[in-house]
């Protein structure tokens, strides 16, 4: 009887869960953003510099900038949706929102679930500490506790990386930043580009070791909207050729792009 | 919708699921513990006929349910970073104030719903004022109370995912963790429901059988 009505409930939420995201697509995204003259973009709101709140409560970095870009290009207006974790690819697969651009680091097992464009961005990871710390590269993580955003290929590149450190992992970057501010860890690891946003914001903590991984970033798009795709990757690679990623890249990270965005032949 | 689900993930992430689910039944049998002791005490001196019992037993429940859990969970979490107390125990101790302080308002009415002509009787039959209490008032009241307990109880359950923000791998969090490893969002979510589902099933129905089965009818001898 239990196994019945459980059974029934599942049905019911899978059910629920169609009717949320049910409008059947048939055309490409490509084509929907160009008949509403509009790109609706998914970003993230907590992540600086890629994707955050300034001071007028408005979202700007280095994500938000591309799809200006993008939208630019593709002749249209822009309106962003701020998306977290769990939201991100269900926002996207329902078509709430036309691409995810959210910091997203593109691994084969998520292709499972959604496509990405070409490398726009590649993150080195590191570690955060206090100024103080002992701690100077990952062999002095033995028996350390580790603070990182969970479910990140941050949290897999430590442990591989430094297999007897502590690992702690936290639902959302700000309060993995609280545990190491607080003392309840002792580092911190992301994103190098991250955690300098994070470091400038309170003194008395620095960047140490050398970068470990590469995290390439991806914009996100539905399964089957190849179309889209292809338009993005095409206006990645003309602000690569043009400049305009170099200069905006310098001005969110200060420097310019150790890696190039790569480019094709136009034919 | 252009996405098509793939339920092996749950298969894949069965190991943490369990581990997940384990944690969150760990956290709210515990919290449940602490709630129940908190609780019941706060609400018997929250009925009780000291002005001072009362005082510290309303302070205590407003400053507890007025704020809301997640803030309990950061609270107890970063507050106590100097005794070291584990994430886990933090979650416990968050949930037992925050829910203790409803099981103490549900108790102090259950207590005061107790027809008072049964006190009077008690005590005119010779009975201490403390055996009135615990042999005959309380045994009702918390009759009274069983099925809003139970409610609360299943409550609970739920209310520890958030425990998930303070790092503690309960399922919640575990979800988070298999959608950040496979973006397979909405197959880790209802994957999660489904077992929240069979856990307040079952642990609400156990409470309303033990609570009118085991507490109320040892009172019956009187």
């Amino acid at each position: 009887m239990k196994g019945l009505t459980t059974a029934f409930f599942v049905l019911l939420a899978v059910a629920m869960l169609g009717a949320v995201v049910a409008p059947a697509r048939a055309e490409d995204a490509l084509e929907a953003i160009k008949a509403r003259h509009k790109l609706i973009a998914g970003v993230k709101n907590d992540t600086p510099p890629f994707g955050y709140l300034d001071e007028k409560n408005e979202v700007v970095g280095f994500d938000i900038d591309l799809v200006h870009e993008i939208a630019k290009a593709l002749g249209v207006e822009v309106e962003f949706v701020k998306v977290t974790s769990p939201t991100r690819v269900p926002l996207l697969v329902s078509g709430n929102v036309d691409l995810s651009a959210a910091s997203m680091t593109h691994t084969r097992e998520r292709e499972g679930a959604i496509d990405f464009s070409i490398t726009y961005y590649t993150g080195a990871q590191t570690l955060l500490v206090p100024a103080d710390s002992a701690i100077k590269g990952l062999k002095d993580l033995a028996g350390k506790t580790v603070a990182v955003q969970q479910g990140t290929t941050l949290e897999k590149t430590l442990a591989q990386a430094a297999p007897e450190a502590k690992i702690q992992p936290f639902r959302d970057y700000t309060t993995a930043w609280l545990a190491l501010r607080q003392g309840r860890a002792d580092a911190f690891t992301g994103s190098y580009d991250v955690l300098r946003g994070f470091a400038r914001e309170a003194p008395g903590f620095q960047i140490v070791g050398e970068k470990f991984s590469l995290e390439p970033f991806g914009i996100g798009v539905r399964h089957g909207d190849w179309q889209l795709r292809n338009a993005v990757n095409a206006v990645l690679q003309d602000l690569w050729t043009s400049g305009r990623y170099q200069e905006i890249y310098r001005k969110w990270f200060q420097v310019d792009p150790d890696m190039p965005i790569e480019t094709w032949p136009k034919g | 919708m252009e996405y098509s689900f793939d339920w092996s993930v749950l298969w894949r992430y069965r190991e943490q699921l369990l581990n997940g689910f384990g944690l969150t039944l760990a956290l709210s049998l515990l919290g449940l513990t602490g709630a129940l002791a908190v609780g019941l005490v706060a609400g018997a001196a929250g009925a009780s006929a000291r002005r001072l019992s009362r005082a510290i037993s309303i302070g205590y429940v407003e400053l507890a349910r007025n704020v809301p859990l997640l803030v309990h969970m950061y609270l107890w979490y970063l507050g106590l970073t100097a005794l070291r107390l584990p994430a886990f125990w933090c979650g416990v101790l968050a949930l037992a104030l925050y829910s203790g302080s409803y099981v103490a308002e549900i108790v102090r009415s259950g207590i005061q719903s107790v027809p008072a002509g049964q006190t009077d009787a008690a005590l005119a039959l010779g009975l201490s004022s403390r055996r009135t209490m615990t042999r005959v008032v309380y045994p009702q009241a918390l009759r009274i109370v069983a099925p809003s307990l139970a409610g609360l109880f299943s409550q609970l359950i739920k209310d520890s995912s958030l425990a998930s923000v303070i790092s503690v791998g309960e399922l919640t969090f575990v979800a988070g963790a298999i959608e950040g490893d496979t973006f397979r969002t909405f197959e880790a979510y209802i994957g999660i429901s489904v077992l929240y589902l069979i856990a307040v099933t079952a642990v609400s129905r156990a409470a309303l059988f033990g609570l009118r089965g085991r507490i109320v009818e040892p009172a019956m001898r009187y």
